[in-house]
């Protein structure tokens, strides 16, 4: 197909040139020049027209019909990037609109999210109290307690020692006396059980 | 134990064919005091000490403690078999049998004061009562007691003293 356009065009050249030779040599009147010349360049004008017609028509289509499609192709995306632009224009609009409502629920979460955190932290506390006062009441009758404990063992070691003393000092046969018989009676007492 | 047993029975098998239960007993019971201070301070109831010289060494305090032939005789055999050590053993498991086919039970009766017979008398009578037996006291003075008495009679302990009640006392009062 190519090598038959280069043919054609070869073919127009050579054409040309032969009628251009005969034109040149001539040496006719200034006026029979001029339409000679009028008539070889309106030919030649005419030849490349078809020419340019026949052999490069085609491609100038085909050139033209892409960009044409290119052109159509980018103006559908830029309606469609339009159009999302657009789209998303609105959605910042509606988010713009709604933001102070936005705002005013969020202020009222955080508000009773700490209202929630004070009531703990409160009970927290109050249980802490509680619970320090009860250990501090129970470590307080512990203490009470063992002083109490070591208060009695000391008076009752206290009071062993008195009376020992005395029975030392006081203790006569006849108490001894006494007690071989409640010792007698206590023995007998417990048999007879 | 068991050993000291059996010789205290075969001892005892004798003495009462004999009638002489009794007095064998107070003699193996000098027996075994006498070889038990010498155990303390001689090599008596070592067991390397030879066979001769401990047949020899028991003839001698034998004799010398003036006993019956059967309870010297007793006291060969113990020494041959190389129990002088046991005899204290023996000696008081003698001295249980001889009471048990008596019936009679021995009694340790601790006094804060020096007791009179009549005291003595009236608490042998009532662990009597108690036991069933003939009671042999054991009279101690102990002051520490500081009033009252203790009888210890066949593993029991009736401790009625001043001391103990003060005891008693005192943990109740520190309790």
């Amino acid at each position: 197909m190519r090598a038959k356009g280069t043919l054609g065009v070869g073919v127009a050249a050579l054409t040309l040139a032969s009628l251009a030779v005969p034109v040149l040599a001539a040496e006719p009147d200034e006026a029979g020049t001029s339409a000679m010349t009028l008539g070889f360049y309106t030919i030649n004008f005419v030849l490349f027209v078809v020419l340019l017609v026949r052999y490069a028509s085609g491609g100038i289509k085909n050139y033209f019909s892409l960009r044409a499609r290119m052109i159509s192709s980018a103006f559908a995306n830029l309606e469609g990037a339009l159009r999302d632009a657009q789209a998303q224009a609105m959605q910042a609009a509606e988010r713009v609109r709604q933001l102070p409502f936005e705002k005013a629920r969020i202020e009222a979460l955080i508000r009773k999210q700490t209202e929630q955190d004070v009531e703990a932290i409160r009970q927290a506390a109050h249980n802490l109290a509680a619970q320090i006062r009860r250990d501090g009441e129970a470590a307080a009758r512990s203490i009470a307690e063992q002083a109490e404990r070591q208060l009695r063992s000391a008076v009752a070691r206290s009071a062993a020692q008195m009376a020992r003393e005395m029975l030392r000092e006081h203790f006569r046969p006849a108490d001894q006396h006494r007690l071989v018989e409640d010792f007698v009676q206590e023995i007998a007492a417990r048999e007879a059980q | 134990m068991l050993a000291a047993k059996r010789y205290a029975r075969a001892l005892l098998e004798v003495a009462v064919e004999s009638g002489r239960m009794e007095s064998w007993g107070a003699e193996l019971d000098l027996l075994a005091r006498m070889t038990f201070e010498l155990g303390a301070r001689s090599t008596l109831t070592t067991p390397d000490l030879p066979l001769q010289s401990r047949i020899k060494a028991m003839e001698v305090i034998s004799q010398q403690l003036g006993l019956s032939f059967p309870v010297r005789s007793f006291a060969l055999v113990v020494a041959r078999r190389n129990r002088i050590a046991a005899l204290p053993e023996v000696a008081l498991a003698y001295q249980r049998l001889v009471d048990e086919r008596l019936g009679r039970a021995r009694a340790v009766l601790s006094f804060a004061m020096e007791p009179s017979a009549q005291e003595i008398e009236q608490v042998v009578k009532v662990l009597e009562r108690v036991s069933g037996k003939t009671v042999l006291p054991t009279v101690k003075i102990e002051p520490a007691l500081l009033g009252g008495l203790v009888a210890q009679l066949e593993g029991k302990t009736y401790d009625l003293s001043l001391a103990n009640k003060l005891k008693q006392a005192e943990q109740l009062l520190g309790a």
